[in-house]
């Protein structure tokens, strides 16, 4: 599968915006999880085998600056429509996963016409004191990110990849990505979405993961009672982080809803 | 040489098993574990001891502000400085401080030290914490990835509002005032000594350097490990092309002066271990929030200021290998003498904070090893660093008021 590294200033002086594109067929817009990315991770891959995948960095995480540039879901919305435009794109497929399907949920809540069909999983954004999840940001120094994964010893392999990369250049790239997120999710991640959520017209799925310890699959029936067209799947012994650790799942539930027309 | 009496206040009934049955002394310690009836007696003891302190000759007495924790029961230092005002004359009130970027709008804090500085004469230092993680982040809920823009924005504001005489407004990021006047003035001029309590983030190094302000490394890693960090210190000062001043830093060191080493290690390391081993339990995922450090001092490998990844130290250490590491200054007063001379050089400081209450030290053990440091040790250190002029101390009133006395006496103790 061909894929390319490349690089955007959406607007002029904002940071560039790191991003992939890889893939053919119908635009596919993935907006990344509260860590970040991978690099070209498997379940990309998977689904740029039907679609035209474009999956950037969010301002402040992996290799992308401009932290400064964005204050809040606002200007994370309208970072994204600048990036749509830039592209080219007038209307667009979304898979948002974690922090990013609040920003996709905005972006569709907002324009409603740049969003065709949207998929949320594992969505960040309500809170709800009974459903609960834990503080991601209150974890062991080191590996901050095991949390998010359905058995700890997941992050040894999905992002230290076996040991096979520097572990102080991970831990400081995990607390880059948190603290990107942190900036608009501290201390509770209650971004006030729900309000929003009612003006989407895009078919929307929203996937739950059984092992999800953040945002645990409750919350999904909660975004779907404030989402009109909208359907639940649920992924079983998923953890936040799904994507890395059922790749092919995470891929085909995400496709078959996309592939609708 | 100049030395101030510090007390951190913990809560001194923490139990034997906290460690194992506790995951932290901060943020979420149990706060079944607080007995108000007994921190009556507590706070009246431990604000004894600074009047004590100050009545020794000490310079300073100094408090710090913390939160939702059993380490240090001040959160709301400028109370405490407050009455410290009205009890003391002469003596430096270090208010070390208020952690500036958790004050919402802080020309709070610019008023509250104000009132300081005016009830006491001009006897305030103004401290600029930036505050623990534990504290800002997960007590009071500030948000890590913009701490350090607030605490810049917040400082730019008090020290603006302290000397403009203008009203005026300010349109900041955190902070929008249409009307920014502050009543009353600080005595003194441009404003107090401003002190940076900082655990070794090379920003902080320079913020003190560039502005003149002391720099008080905090740490309870023993001067052992501080050297190597106050020398970057001092390093930075030069390379930045300002002259090296012993008096522009400051060391808080853990102290113990008894009449015997023997006596220090069987009386006074008990109180050490209660310190190290619970009150500086602290749960890693409280230490060190994301953005609360910044990723140049991630990479340089430096520690959060308190507690987490460096509070372990000394916990299962012997009483000579604290003494040996640096953990604590501990002996008879001539050993205490040799080893804090040698500290002061090593460091290269001309303000000790000298940290003389240790975890549950009663009171009396407390004044017997105070008066020991006051009378014996203090007067053999006072020549250092003679050929330097002190420019962060405060310049007080010549003339003070001095409050009345008492009149209703507690005669009985017991009321009707």
């Amino acid at each position: 599968m061909s894929m390319q590294q490349l690089t955007a200033v959406v607007r002029e002086g904002t940071a560039p915006v790191h991003y992939f594109r890889g893939g053919a067929g119908e635009s596919v817009l993935y907006l990344h999880h509260i860590a970040g990315m991978q690099g070209w991770e498997p379940a990309l891959s998977e689904l740029a085998t039907k679609f035209d995948i474009i999956a950037p960095y969010h301002p402040g995480f992996g290799p992308s600056e401009g932290l400064d540039d964005v204050d809040n879901g606002l200007d994370l919305v309208l970072h994204y429509v600048d990036f749509l435009d830039y592209l080219g794109l007038q209307s667009v497929r979304v898979v948002g996963h974690s922090f990013g399907a609040w920003i996709a949920a905005e972006l569709a809540a907002l324009y409603p016409d740049r969003v065709s069909r949207l998929v949320l999983a594992n969505p960040v954004g309500i809170w709800d004191e009974e459903i609960g999840g834990e503080d991601v940001f209150a974890q062991n120094p080191g590996k901050p990110t095991e949390v998010l994964f359905a058995e700890p010893q997941m992050r040894e392999n999905l992002i230290l990849r076996d040991g096979t990369v520097d572990p102080v250049e991970i831990y400081v790239q995990e607390m880059k990505d948190l603290k990107a997120a942190a900036k608009f999710l501290w201390p509770i991640p209650d971004t006030g979405v729900a309000r929003r959520l009612g003006r989407i017209t895009a078919p929307t799925l929203i996937v739950g993961s059984t092992a999800d310890k953040f945002i645990p699959s409750a919350y999904a029936g909660v975004w779907k009672r404030h989402i009109p067209n909208s359907d639940i799947k649920t992924i079983v012994h998923g953890g936040h982080l799904v994507n890395l650790e059922q790749p092919s799942r995470f891929a085909t539930v995400a496709g078959s809803w996309l592939i609708q027309p | 040489m100049k030395f101030h009496w510090f007390n951190l206040m913990p809560y001194p009934y923490l139990p034997e098993d906290f460690r194992q049955t506790h995951r932290s002394v901060w943020v979420d310690v149990d706060s079944r574990l607080y007995d108000p009836v007994k921190g009556h007696a507590i706070y009246n003891d431990y604000l004894d001891l600074l009047e004590f302190a100050a009545d020794l000759g000490f310079d300073g007495i100094g408090v710090n502000e913390h939160h939702a924790n059993a380490y240090g029961l001040m959160p709301s230092p400028a109370l405490m400085a407050a009455t410290l005002a009205r009890r003391t004359r002469d003596v430096s009130i270090i208010l070390l401080g208020q952690s500036i970027a958790l004050y919402n709008p802080p020309t709070r804090v610019a008023e509250e030290m104000a009132m300081l500085d005016v009830i006491s004469g001009g006897r305030l230092i103004a401290g600029f914490p930036v505050g623990t993680s534990m504290d800002t982040n997960y007590a009071f809920g500030a948000n890590p990835a913009t701490l350090r823009e607030r605490y810049q924005e917040n400082h730019d504001l008090i020290i603006r509002a302290w000397t403009d005489p203008d009203v005026f407004p300010w349109n900041g990021k955190f902070n929008r005032l249409r009307y920014v006047n502050v009543w009353p003035r600080p005595i003194q001029k441009p404003h107090p000594p401003i002190w940076i309590p900082g655990g070794g983030s090379v920003e902080t190094w320079d913020f003190c350097a560039e502005n003149n302000y002391n720099y008080s490394y905090l740490s309870f890693s023993g001067f052992k490990r501080g050297a190597q960090l106050m020398n970057g210190f001092h390093d930075r000062v030069r390379e930045l092309g300002h002259e090296f001043n012993p008096y522009q830093a400051s060391f808080a060191q853990q102290i113990i002066v008894a009449d015997s080493e023997a006596e220090a290690k069987d009386s006074y390391f008990d109180h050490a271990r209660y310190f190290f081993e619970r009150c500086l339990h602290v749960y890693p995922g409280f230490a060190d929030a994301p953005g609360y450090r910044t990723e140049a001092t991630i990479r340089a490998g430096l520690k959060s200021q308190v507690g987490g990844v460096s509070s372990g130290g000394a916990v299962g250490k012997s009483f000579e290998q604290c003494v040996d590491e640096g953990f604590l200054i501990a002996g008879n007063p001539d050993q205490v003498t040799e080893q804090m001379e040698h500290m002061i050089k090593s460091l290269s400081v001309g303000h000790v904070f000298c940290l003389m209450h240790i975890g549950d030290m009663p009171r009396d053990k407390c004044e017997k090893s105070t008066t020991l440091f006051a009378e014996q040790v203090m007067p053999r250190l006072r020549h250092l660093w003679a050929e330097y002029e002190d420019h962060w101390s405060p310049k007080p009133l010549s003339e003070t008021a001095e409050p009345r006395a008492i009149r209703q006496q507690a005669a009985t103790g017991v009321r009707a």
